[in-house]
């Protein structure tokens, strides 16, 4: 008959009531002379159960917990070897998580019941709308380059018609103030004889010609530095010295002059029509600023404008006409042919000078 | 072809033959049992004949040599790291070889924790607190070592022999 003391009975009863109770249980100790029967072999079950227990609890503590890196010891229960199941299963969706996260949609789970069906349709929903957003990014791609393209075409015609400033002015505040610019050379030219020469011409003719013969003018306007501000028919106004005060405005402009005159002179070598202009200069005070709110109209005002027209009144076919005051600063470099006092609508007499050349430097 | 002597092996994936014209009425596959079958008497000859460890190390061998293979036949070509992982898990799906799952990936290291569930193996053996997929270990170093062109190391640290329900195999590269 076994013999048993009570109180190790006791210590067995209390392991499994902690377990029970849900507290960390220590192993059942014996004294080391206890016999080696029934009773010891019971103990020692029981020692190993609570190992396991406690391993599979601090497992358990760590996946409630969200980490998965915790470590089993090989364990012949059941409930173990499927701790260890599960935790590989987790750590694969983890893994599988991840490249799905850096953009692989093609990452598959297999045979995890429930959560293979929920992950690939999840991955194949995420795919789906990634490649939707891909087009769309796509779609919006395209209609930026197209926008872009088309804010560049209307910038261009923004700056055909305003200076730089005032276009960039208008487009960043949507308005401008009118300014005033103390040193500037205005370029008026006209056409001598036009309404004769263009009554005989048909409409898309004339209108050819025009715009043949005025986009060379902007051309060579452009490279001297200067501004065309408008043409009015056969009438075209230029300005030097507004787009950043350049100092050599009247040189500019009576550059630009000299060289439209040899390209009029070079063109009516070799076709019918005869184009011939008068030109005149003047230099001074001119305020610029946009007249209209829908369509915009850059123009230039003051008396320094209706100078230089009555400059041009007074200047001769295919000549260039000087005030004074632009005479006064280009006169060290040009071949300058002073013409008197001569009679100025509203202005009384005014010396006047012809330029035909830049000085030759010896 | 299949019985001369050699000093360097000689295995080509042609040595497997027409299946499908050889077996119109079997078909291509067969009872995993035979498969075991033919894998536990060799190691028990082998084992028997060679030792524990020449026997494990001839699996090894055997095992690399036919993951080198399957990698260029049947895998082939793959795009990155990701590619790998879905390709090797599918058509050791498609094929009825195993589960297989990663776990970890370390690519600066060449580090890798990878599972194989169902394993042809071993899954279902009796517990024997040993870990005997040696043969996978050396599959999975020849895989990886066709992809990154680097010796692999595989070691199973977890097996359905010893109670662990996955095989688990931790592979780094040497050097």
């Amino acid at each position: 008959m076994l013999e048993v003391d009570e109180k190790h009975l006791d210590k067995l009863t209390e392991a499994f009531y902690l377990i029970l109770k849900g507290q960390k249980v220590k192993p059942v100790i014996l004294p080391d002379d206890h016999p080696d029967n029934e009773l010891k072999q019971l103990v020692g079950y029981v020692n190993r159960f609570v190992g396991s227990y406690n391993d599979f609890t601090g497992a358990m503590t760590s996946l409630a917990g969200g980490k998965l890196d915790f470590e089993l010891p090989k364990s012949g229960m059941t409930v173990l070897q499927l701790l260890k199941s599960v935790q590989s299963s987790l750590r694969h969706l983890t893994w599988k998580t991840q490249r799905i996260a850096s953009g692989d949609f093609e990452q598959q789970v297999d045979f995890m019941g429930d959560f293979s069906t929920a992950f690939n349709s999840m991955t194949a929903q995420l795919k789906d709308a990634f490649q939707k957003i891909e087009q769309q990014n796509e779609q919006l791609q395209q209609a930026y380059e197209v926008i872009t393209q088309e804010k560049e075409k209307s910038d261009r015609l923004l700056l055909n018609i305003l200076p730089v400033r005032i276009a960039h002015d208008l487009k960043t505040t949507g308005r401008t103030v009118p300014e005033t610019f103390e040193n500037v050379t205005v370029f008026f030219s006209d056409i001598v004889g036009f309404t004769n020469l263009s009554s005989g011409l048909e409409p898309k003719t004339l209108i050819d010609e025009l715009n043949e013969i005025f986009t060379a003018f902007d051309l060579i306007i452009e490279n001297n530095h200067c501004e065309r501000i408008k043409t009015i028919g056969d009438a075209y106004l230029a300005v030097s010295g507004m787009n950043g005060g350049h100092a050599a405005h009247a040189e500019n402009i009576v550059d630009s002059a000299i060289q439209i005159i040899r390209y009029l002179e070079k063109r009516n070598s070799t076709t019918t029509l005869q184009w011939k202009i008068r030109i005149g200069i003047h230099s001074g005070r001119v305020v610029g600023g946009v007249v209209g709110i829908k369509k915009y109209i850059y123009d230039v005002f003051g008396d320094t404008i209706n100078t230089a027209c009555r400059m041009e009144q007074n200047s001769e076919p295919m000549k260039i006409n000087l005030s004074e005051v632009t005479y006064g600063l280009v006169k060290d470099n040009y071949e300058l042919s002073e013409r008197g006092e001569l009679e100025v609508k509203g202005k009384g007499m005014m010396k006047m000078y012809f330029v035909t050349d830049r000085r030759r430097k010896l | 072809m299949f019985k001369e002597e050699r000093d360097e092996t000689l295995f080509d994936w042609s040595m497997l033959g027409d299946i499908n014209a050889g077996r119109p009425n079997m078909g291509g596959t067969m009872d995993v049992a035979v498969y075991r079958l033919m894998q536990f008497t060799l190691r028990d000859v082998l084992i028997k004949e060679y030792g524990v460890a020449d026997a494990d190390r001839i699996f090894l061998t055997a095992g690399k040599k036919a993951g080198q293979e399957f990698y260029r036949n049947v895998i082939k070509k793959c795009e990155d790291f990701n590619d790998l992982a879905a390709k090797l898990q599918n058509t050791l799906r498609d094929l009825k070889i195993g589960i297989v799952r990663f776990e970890r990936a370390d690519l600066d290291k060449n580090e890798f924790v990878i599972t194989v569930a169902e394993d042809l193996d071993c899954s279902g053996l009796k517990i024997s607190d040993e870990t005997i997929c040696v043969y996978d270990e050396g599959f999975l170093s020849g895989v990886l070592q066709e992809f990154t062109g680097k010796e692999f190391e595989v070691k199973e640290v977890d097996c359905w022999c010893s109670g662990d329900r996955v095989c688990r195999f931790e592979a780094k590269a040497i050097n």
